[in-house]
């Protein structure tokens, strides 16, 4: 069993790596295991694929590329999840990033980056080889984004947690046929666990895959 | 590869290189040290081992701390610049709005009464009943380019109104994005606004008055730019005063939000400011 992540009563539980702060005014418990935060699946899209199944755990030295930051709440569960880790988090809309800065200040395992993740190349030197992507970006080219920063940074085997919104790709299309197009375009990415996300999330499906390269 | 890629490499290739690249703590000018202090070479395997144990220990935390903190330097300094740009691209459409303004002022009135004159000049032909051809279309195009300006005009707000919600949403909500946009012009930015005292804020603008006051010794000015504003605009005038201040301070406060915060919306803010314009107003 993980220590890292709780069961208590309904709702979801991570252990506090910054103890005392909270991000965005989550629940928190005292445990004989420390202090815990409730991972609202309304809030964080992993937190509803967890409640909807997911039973991957990170392990504790992974290192983890998050595109689509914002201003940290899932970034900052994830941080909880892997004490040893590292996780970058890249952003390009500014104020989320200072929120961001703001927010995971005593997180020594998150290192934010103000970059467009559109153009990895900006960031290269900055990222290594890492084990895990995690995307959840707001922009019509996400699938895209997931294939350059893949080949960019992933290594061999490395794993990716995709959430697909169907509205930034296409307002007009129905969810199921723009789910379906963009899976076609996922070529490399052995898909393990998809789930859609309601009823926390409209109209969002969360990929979870292992990528070859 | 343009230019601001090129740039931003060299900065990396500067910075980072030394810094982040070398994640073994074999690398580092600290351990090089430690290694000559305690002369690493003369130890035997197994304390050599143990000693490196030691050492990493002790400065995988440096390390760690010096990697966060680059990283938040970084990210802090280039957000930063790319606000100040789009500060700078606001204020340089405010400008533009400005000048814009004074044209179609200019423009509108004699436009008008060239306008008025043609009518009379077709009246007297329509008494006269002359059939002739009229004009050249001349003032035609006129009023067709100056409908072209005033959309343009519109335009240019837009473009500020959506730019300054996502720049300065707490001085949009409390000022209203045009009148602070011109705020944020007579600031010099958004920091400098952030970091003026109310006082100063109340009168930003007014310059000229208060030259008078010093020079001539008129009444100092009460409000600046402030006075666009409709709270001040809708309020009788002896009381006038006592509501610039109070949105001068709140201005100045959603100044500070604005800039070092990086908040949304704080709706506190315009509910205390809309308590004390009614108390003020006395009803
Ligand atoms: C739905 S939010 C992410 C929420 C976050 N993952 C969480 O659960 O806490 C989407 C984010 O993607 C960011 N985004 C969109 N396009 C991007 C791009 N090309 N590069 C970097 N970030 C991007 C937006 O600025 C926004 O903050």
């Amino acid at each position: 069993m993980e220590i890292n992540l709780k069961s208590i009563g309904d709702g979801i539980y991570t252990k506090n790596l910054d103890p005392g702060n909270t991000i965005y005014g989550e629940d928190v418990v005292e445990t004989e295991d420390g202090e815990f935060r409730q991972w609202d699946p309304n809030r964080s899209k992993l937190a509803a694929f967890v409640k909807k199944g997911l039973d991957y755990i990170f392990e504790d030295q992974v290192k983890i590329l998050y595109l689509g930051a914002a201003t940290g709440t899932t970034v900052s569960h994830i941080s909880d999840l892997c004490p040893r880790g590292d996780v970058y988090a890249v952003d390009y809309a500014e104020k989320a990033i200072l929120k961001l800065l703001k927010n995971t200040r005593n997180r020594r395992n998150v290192f934010p980056i103000y970059a467009d993740a559109y153009k990895p190349w900006k960031y290269s030197q900055l990222v290594d080889q890492v084990d895990l992507i995690y995307q959840d970006v707001s922009h019509r080219k996400q699938t895209e984004i997931l294939k350059r920063n893949s080949s960019s940074f992933l290594k061999d085997g490395g794993k990716v947690f995709f959430m697909v919104k169907s509205a930034n790709i296409d307002v007009t299309e129905k969810p199921e046929k723009v789910f379906e197009k963009q899976k076609k375009k996922l070529k490399g990415f052995n898909i393990i666990k998809e789930e859609k996300l309601e009823p926390y999330h409209e109209d969002h499906l969360a990929i979870f895959a292992e990528y070859n390269k | 590869m343009d230019g601001q890629d090129i740039v931003e490499e060299n900065f990396y290739d500067k910075n980072v290189s030394n810094l982040v690249r070398k994640n073994s703590i074999d690398e580092t000018e600290e351990e090089r040290e430690i290694k000559e202090k305690y002369s690493l070479k003369k130890l035997e395997p197994e304390e050599k081992k143990q000693c490196k144990q030691k050492i990493f220990e002790k400065y995988i935390h440096r390390y760690e701390d010096i990697k966060k903190d680059f990283f938040c330097e970084l990210s802090e300094k280039k957000t930063r610049e790319k606000l100040r740009q789009k500060g700078d691209s606001i204020i340089r459409s405010i400008n533009v709005l400005n000048d814009l303004n004074k044209s179609l002022g200019l423009l509108n009135q004699s436009v008008e009464e060239w306008a008025s004159i043609e009518m009379e000049i077709e009246e007297a032909k329509k008494e006269e009943e002359l059939d002739e051809e009229s004009g050249s279309g001349a003032l035609e195009n006129t009023l067709e380019e100056l409908e072209s300006l005033k959309e343009t005009k519109k335009s240019i707000e837009e473009y500020v109104e959506m730019e300054m919600n996502d720049f300065a949403p707490n001085i949009s909500e409390i000022a209203g994005e045009i009148l602070g946009a011109k705020l944020i012009k007579r600031a010099g930015g958004l920091e400098k606004l952030a970091k003026l005292p109310a006082s100063t804020i109340q009168v930003l603008g007014a310059e000229k008055a208060f030259f008078r006051f010093k020079r001539k010794g008129d009444s100092p000015p009460k409000h600046g730019l402030i006075f666009e504003h409709p709270y001040i605009k809708r309020t009788k005038y002896d009381k006038r005063g006592k509501i610039a201040r109070k949105l001068a301070s709140t201005i100045a406060i959603a100044a500070r939000i604005d800039y070092f915060s990086g908040k949304d919306k704080y709706e506190g803010l315009k509910k205390d400011l809309e308590r004390r314009v009614k108390e003020v107003r006395g009803n």
